[in-house]
């Protein structure tokens, strides 16, 4: 939502600075219940139970949400209502997009703030009735203006599921027909190459030049098999072949199949008896793509490491690196469908695993790190 | 063994072709090359081999067309079919036709051949008997 979008909504139900005055004559007497009010707002929540399923995190989180609670009903009564307002609320809305809080509960959740007020409103002295009307209409304004923001959060993070969808599916077309017809001259260099070789064999040529171009255009093609690989995997939605997976042998695995460039070192440090529940082959394709990534971040070599650790009910997986890291203005970004920073990159290495991630019901996320960069695998762990 | 073992192989990308066909003659095979589906069910009509190796995308018909027209004149022939889009329809499709199995391009050589030499062990009975003889039950690559 706009400023001018929230500005014309403020102009339809009627708020303006008598509103936002009441609103700031009623702050000192809510100020006193507000922590009451607060502590109403999240029993209710904790009892319920299709809200409570939503804080994962424990008192800890539930004494943040307090907090940021407080400020947000501050910042209601107090305003200004304006463009910061807006952004710093459409940022709470963000928060109940992302831990998913149904939005029929983010609608009865402010019913509890809404009552509570109007109590507050009854009892305060607030001179003459006209006044109190004033706050009580102020207060539904206020809160309903709210929801507005609220519920553009969740328009918004439809709509940017929708676009890239729809962007998928137009690469899944494009991709299905660059498949084929780059696969086919792709199979005819490899299998030239593997002529050749038989050739130089049966020859008993042995050349040193020969052998290093040889063997660059082996891993060139198998390259560019990989990237087709990738496009193809994001544009089909692959159902999940649940098994459980050793997670040191698949970790050992992709190290050998992301055939890591000379100079640089990977190495896999992992609990053998740790296992993840998952699709194997779609896991692997993660960890390979995590490690390429990596490596692409290392022209004049490096370390790679492969670390996991095990935290009910989760098996995490790092991938770090020694390399330069990730600059902070693009952060954001990485996991981005056809987003890259490399002259040579695709943009679909790092989308693919994040998806993938996503669908075994984990994550991968950029974990801050004092050098290079740290990517993490969360995933359900093994029963 | 004696003779080479005859393929068939279906395939329109002619660079591609020419390459496997060589492949497979170093390995000893007879390789005969055709590049649409309809030359092929001609082809093994009127010729007697020991399988057929297709590419599935083909101008006009496809490959598992091809396929199910040689089990519709009742031939058994053993398959292989090269995919450069092997997406889980056309493997499910391949397999109920009979496929040996399904090999996703850039082609996975030693297991092309693999699967082409157990065309030998197949056509191993009498004489003419390949083309009649049970489809092999289907393998996951």
């Amino acid at each position: 939502m706009s400023p001018e979008q929230l500005e014309s909504l403020h102009a339809y139900v009627g708020f303006g600075p008598e509103g936002a005055a009441a609103l700031r004559a009623l702050h000192p007497h809510v100020a006193p219940h507000g922590a009451a009010i607060i502590d109403d707002f999240y029993d209710a929540i904790r009892t319920h139970p299709g809200a409570s399923g939503v804080i994962r995190g424990g008192p800890e989180q539930v004494a943040r949400l307090k907090g940021t609670l407080r400020k947000w009903l501050d910042e209601v009564l107090l305003g200004p209502h304006d463009a910061a307002y807006l952004e710093s609320h459409a940022r709470i809305g963000r928060v109940h997009v992302r831990i998913e809080l149904p939005q029929e509960l983010m609608f009865t959740a402010m019913n509890r703030i809404r009552s509570q007020l109007h109590r507050v409103v009854e009892s305060a002295a607030l001179g003459s009735d006209t006044s109190r009307a004033h706050a009580r209409c102020a207060v539904d304004q206020v809160l309903d203006l709210e929801l507005a923001i609220m519920l553009d959060t969740y328009r918004e993070a439809l709509t940017d599921k929708l676009r890239a969808r729809e962007r998928l599916a137009t690469i899944g077309e494009l991709s299905a027909t660059l498949a084929h017809e780059l696969r086919n001259p792709l199979g005819t260099v490899e299998s030239s190459l593997y002529l050749i070789q038989r050739r130089v064999e049966k020859l008993g040529l042995d050349d040193d030049v020969l052998g290093r171009h040889h063997e660059r255009i082996g891993n060139q093609v198998r390259e560019c098999a990989t990237i087709i690989t990738n496009l193809l995997e994001l544009a089909r939605e692959r159902p999940i072949a649940r098994q459980r997976v050793d997670v040191r042998a698949l970790a050992v695995d992709a190290l050998e199949a992301a055939r890591l460039p000379a100079g640089v070192q990977g190495t896999v440090a992992v609990d053998p008896a740790l296992t993840v529940e998952g699709d194997e082959a779609q896991l692997r394709q993660v960890l390979v793509n995590l490690l390429r990534n990596a490596a692409e971040a290392l022209p004049g070599g490096g370390n790679i490491r492969v670390l996991a650790e095990h935290q009910p009910p989760w098996v995490h997986l790092e991938v770090s690196d020694d390399g330069p890291g990730i600059a902070p203005e693009i952060r954001q970004r990485i996991f981005e469908l056809l987003f890259t920073t490399k002259a040579a990159g695709t943009g679909l290495g790092l989308a693919l695993a994040r998806r993938i991630c996503e669908a075994h019901g984990g994550t991968l996320s950029l974990e801050s790190s004092t050098a290079g960069a740290r990517l993490r695998v969360s995933l359900p762990a093994g029963r | 063994m004696g003779t080479a073992l005859r393929l068939l192989l279906v395939e329109d990308n002619d660079a591609l072709a020419q390459n496997l066909s060589e492949i497979l003659e170093a390995e000893q095979f007879s390789v005969h090359r055709v590049a649409t589906a309809e030359a092929g069910l001609a082809a093994a009509e009127t010729a007697e081999f020991a399988g057929v190796v297709t590419d599935v995308r083909l101008p006009g018909a496809s490959g598992l067309d091809l396929l199910a027209g040689l089990r519709a004149r009742g031939s058994a022939l053993p398959c292989v079919v090269l995919s450069a889009f092997a997406d889980e329809g056309t493997v499910a499709r391949a397999e109920a036709l009979g496929a040996i199995d399904v090999l996703a391009k850039p082609v996975n050589l030693p297991r092309l051949f693999q699967v082409v030499q157990g065309f030998g062990a197949r056509a191993g009975g009498e004489p003419g008997d390949a083309a009649r003889s049970e489809p092999c039950p289907p393998r996951r690559r």
